[in-house]
């Protein structure tokens, strides 16, 4: 576990670590020379059939084709994906959140605030210093302009008095801002144990199940080298089973090489043979996710078919008044109901003939991707409108309370009228977008929408998904995570706690995202923004629950304007209707980089 | 007001209205170009700011074509023309927004008819006519009859952005001329 | 070289081998410990700020020097040493054992002290 404080990751040589990245792919290119050499002057130059030539001989030629393999096997598994790129990624991952620090720490000092606590939770708090000018009305100037108090000048003048019964206020505003750079110096160092706690488990987990070496020739080598022949063949099959359990340790950006270091035969073997390890797997091209899903999702409706046909069958032998019967009952029904949503969503996405059906908006037309779906909880469906690995621009939507499998025609529809109106306001760039309903929704406002736990639950696997658009998109792709209701809550949680790949978040009728500062999302303040509707009622949210009004002017960031519908006194979802066409109009604008 | 009103279609009512208010603004326009697409779209519908199974809201959009869209004629002509018609009209104006943008001048202007349909022209990237409903009971998509585009979109060809509610396919009408579309057969023009 | 089925073998050529093997197996060894030395020495700072990738580095460089560049080098001095007794007494990949190279060839290769060094490196 990652136990670094902010004073370590301050003076952490970021660019050490780099060049160490960089000194392993040298050295990588270095290995792979040998090899070649190995081909070239051994196998076809001096060991060759005109110099050496019998079974024993094409025997040692395999031996040594198969030691050149293998090491370039473990150059690219090992050495570059595993070593390499974990380097270059931690190096990323903490000077970003150093430079985060370089801006913090010398607020927090200037503000005469103190770090305390652990490195696991920091507080900042007010210094003796600070607590001692607010008591002796000598208050410093910051405060007294946040305040929009004039200094006093240490006589019982109106300004002396004004702050004396303003004491409260100073002492509140102090507190607001060293909690702002609480939330963000929390933040910072989640980000970063995060990153190195990932950056471990990617070195560590390479050596636990380490792939064969071929057998020394000697005895029993015939033997010895039958089993290893057998074993490489099963060898991408075990990587992708643990990539897709999550036990490989690997990032999306590494699992994105490992499959690009695949040949085309065994990509379309994993396709074919196990999609269910390839359809889920964020770091795998949007294509091949969604050639697997598909067939997953197909099989799957096969299977709940045929449970549900032994289910009535069943049934049918049992006593109606029975606890048994109404056991059975309840379960034929679930069983159905996951049945209707996937062919729900099989339905939407799908034409008659089985080919990914297009989503119906302005020219190009968009096909669907379908990057995840599952019936745990109350369902997943992961759908992109446009392939987000060649667009331009990609906005992902994260749902709210309530959302589901059932109602994902729902979420669709309005991811359509998303990316519709980013087509129409930017016809030159290429853009997807994408519903994520990838995590365990709060069924209820209350109590489950104030809690965290839905938030916290889905923050991995929300930095994985945009980590994995990185490792597969373009490099100048403009992501843009959008949260609605709850929704912005999950976005904030996973910006602050693990971080996400994103150039701009949209948070839309939020009850708050986890902080009371734009500054602690990891995402350039700029292009944080923020909407709620005067008749939204999720302004009634208190702050304690999910943090602050993200549009209002504490947070930072921007807010932008969205109207209301005349009728209708709860508009908390009314912000893709017809009375919202500005805030549409604004949201299209940031989708497509033009804001 | 606290409940939203009852609605006054449903979902395969809302079509013909909604067609008509498209064209009725189509009729306005001078020297018009054509639209180059249809689409017919949909939104949930909410109450208590939750999705409500069992309704939903109706989206027709009419594109312009890319080299139309950017014309003055388009963008602000016809802004103006449709700001008076649909003002004479007696629908709210509840939207008249001008957005300057580095390249270009959007244009958005909204207005709400007392049936509560809405219209929305959009001067953007590219510039549309969108016609939303406001909430209605969701119709079967059996139920949804075919109606012809307004403003020069082929029926049924491949700008005529509907096939979702006719998967069998829908009945063009030879005698509507799609601008921007190839005919089936060039055998009559030759 | 009765015991063996070789109808073709040019022992300069094979030898020629054996020199590529041993050069790249030795060449390999010492680049994989400068970059487990590389690996130790940025681990330090790393684990001196309580990183828990310091430790894990330190361990992966090591572990990929003996385990994975070890084993290739390993593999590399192996063939090397069978194609070297090969090249003076033909022998079936199945008969070989490590020792025969130090009887049958030691000679040839002095600069290779640990004569079946091959054997001893892990993999």
């Amino acid at each position: 576990m990652s136990e670094m404080t902010w004073e370590h990751l301050r003076d952490l040589d970021c660019g050490a670590v780099r060049t160490l990245g960089d000194t392993w792919k040298t050295y990588i290119d270095q290995q792979l020379a040998h090899t070649e050499r190995l081909r070239t002057d051994v196998i076809e130059g001096h060991l060759g059939t005109e110099h050496y030539e019998s079974d024993t001989a094409t025997q040692v030629r395999d031996q040594i084709g198969m030691t050149a393999d293998r090491y370039e096997d473990d150059l690219s598994d090992y050495a570059s994906t595993r070593i390499a790129t974990t380097l270059l990624e931690a190096a990323d991952a903490f000077e970003k959140e150093q430079n985060e620090l370089k801006e913090l720490v010398p607020l927090i000092e200037q503000h005469d605030f103190d770090i305390e606590g652990p490195h696991s939770e920091y507080d900042v708090n007010l210094s003796g210093g600070l607590h001692r000018a607010i008591l002796t009305l000598n208050p410093p100037q910051w405060l007294c302009d946040m305040c929009g108090v004039k200094k006093p000048d240490g006589f019982w003048d109106i300004d002396t008095l004004k702050v004396l019964f303003d004491s409260v206020d100073l002492y509140g505003t102090a507190i607001g801002l060293a909690g702002q750079y609480q939330d963000w110096l929390r933040a910072v160092m989640s980000r970063a144990h995060d990153a190195d706690d990932e950056a471990a488990a990617a070195l560590a987990e390479m050596h636990e199940n380490p792939a064969e070496l071929p057998p020394h020739l000697g005895a029993t080598y015939d033997d010895l080298v039958d089993d290893y022949k057998e074993g490489v063949t099963e060898e991408v099959a075990d990587e992708a089973e643990a990539i897709a359990d999550g036990t490989s340790g690997l990032s999306p950006e590494q699992v994105n090489q490992w499959w690009e270091g695949l040949s085309e035969t065994e990509r379309r073997a994993l396709i074919d043979e196990h999609p269910e390890w390839v359809g889920p797997v964020d770091g795998i091209p949007t294509e091949a996710r969604d050639t697997a899903n598909r067939t997953v999702l197909d099989r799957d409706i096969d299977a709940l078919d045929t449970r549900i046909a032994a289910e009535e069958q069943a049934l049918q032998g049992l006593d109606p008044e029975s606890d048994e019967y109404q056991n059975a009952k309840e379960a034929l029904d679930g069983l159905k109901g996951d049945r209707n949503d996937l062919a729900g969503l099989q339905d939407r996405i799908t034409n008659d003939d089985g080919t990914p059906r297009l989503a119906e908006g302005p020219e190009p037309q968009q096909p669907y991707y379908l990057l995840g779906f599952g019936t745990q909880d109350n369902g997943r469906a992961i759908v992109s409108i446009g392939n987000p690995d060649t667009a331009d621009n990609v906005n992902t939507l994260v749902p709210g309370t309530t959302a589901n499998l059932s109602g994902a025609g729902g979420l669709l529809h309005r991811a359509e009228t998303m990316q519709s109106d980013a087509q129409l306001s930017s016809p030159h760039t290429s853009n997807a977008t994408i519903a994520w309903l990838g995590y365990d929704a709060p069924d209820t406002i209350v109590p489950e929408a104030m809690q965290e736990r839905w938030a916290d639950g889905a923050s991995e696997d929300l930095e994985n998904f945009t980590e994995g658009l990185s490792a597969t998109g373009r490099e100048d792709t403009n992501h843009t995570l959008t949260g609605h209701s709850y929704g912005t809550t999950v976005i904030g949680h996973a910006a602050t706690k693990e971080g996400v790949d994103a150039d701009n978040l949209v948070f839309v009728a939020s009850p708050g995202v986890g902080t009371d500062t734009a500054s602690a999302l990891g995402v350039d303040e700029d292009n944080v923004w923020a909407t709620r509707n005067s008749l939204d009622p999720i302004h009634l949210t208190p702050d304690f629950l999910h943090g602050a009004d993200p549009t209002g002017d504490d947070f930072g960031g921007n807010a932008y304007h969205s109207d209301t519908g005349a009728w209708n006194a709860n508009n908390h979802s009314t912000y893709w209707d017809d009375t919202n066409m500005a805030g549409r109009e604004t949201l299209a604008d940031i989708a497509t980089g033009q804001r | 007001m606290d409940n939203p009103p009852e609605p006054q279609y449903t979902q395969a009512e809302a079509y013909a209205p909604m067609e008509a208010a498209a064209a009725d603004a189509v009729a306005v326009l001078p020297d018009f170009p054509g639209f180059k697409e249809r689409i017919w779209g949909e939104l949930p519908a909410t109450h208590n700011g939750i999705d409500v199974q069992g309704f939903t809201i109706v989206e027709i959009t009419y594109v312009f074509s890319l080299p139309d869209s950017g014309t003055p004629l388009v963008r602000e002509t016809y802004l103006d023309v449709l700001r008076e018609h649909w003002t004479a009209l007696g629908y709210r104006i509840t939207r008249d927004a001008v957005k300057e943008k580095p390249d270009r001048v959007d244009r958005s202007l909204v207005a709400i008819r007392p049936d509560g349909i809405a219209l929305w022209y959009w001067a953007a990237g590219y510039t549309v006519l969108r016609v939303q409903s406001g909430p209605v009971t969701a119709s079967d998509h059996d139920a949804i009859e075919y109606l012809p585009p307004t403003g020069g979109v082929r029926p049924g060809g491949r700008y005529d952005k509907v096939g979702k509610y006719f998967p069998e396919g829908i009945p063009a009408d030879p005698d509507v001329v799609d601008p921007f579309d190839s005919p089936d057969s060039y055998e009559d023009s030759l | 070289m009765a015991g063996a089925d070789v109808f073709a073998m040019d022992p300069d050529e094979v030898r020629k081998s054996v020199e590529i093997l041993f050069e790249i197996e030795a060449e390999a060894d010492s680049q994989a410990a400068s970059m487990a030395t590389a690996n130790t020495e940025a681990a330090g700072p790393l684990k001196d700020a309580a990183t828990a990738l310091g430790p894990a580095l330190e361990a992966a460089g090591e572990w990929w020097r003996v385990h994975r560049a070890g084993g290739f080098c390993g593999l590399l001095g192996n063939t090397g040493e069978y194609l070297a007794v090969c090249a003076e007494e033909a022998v079936e990949v199945d008969d070989y054992n490590a020792g025969t190279f130090a009887s049958v060839a030691g000679d040839l290769y002095p600069e290779r002290p640990n004569a079946n060094a091959s054997s001893r490196r892990g993999g």
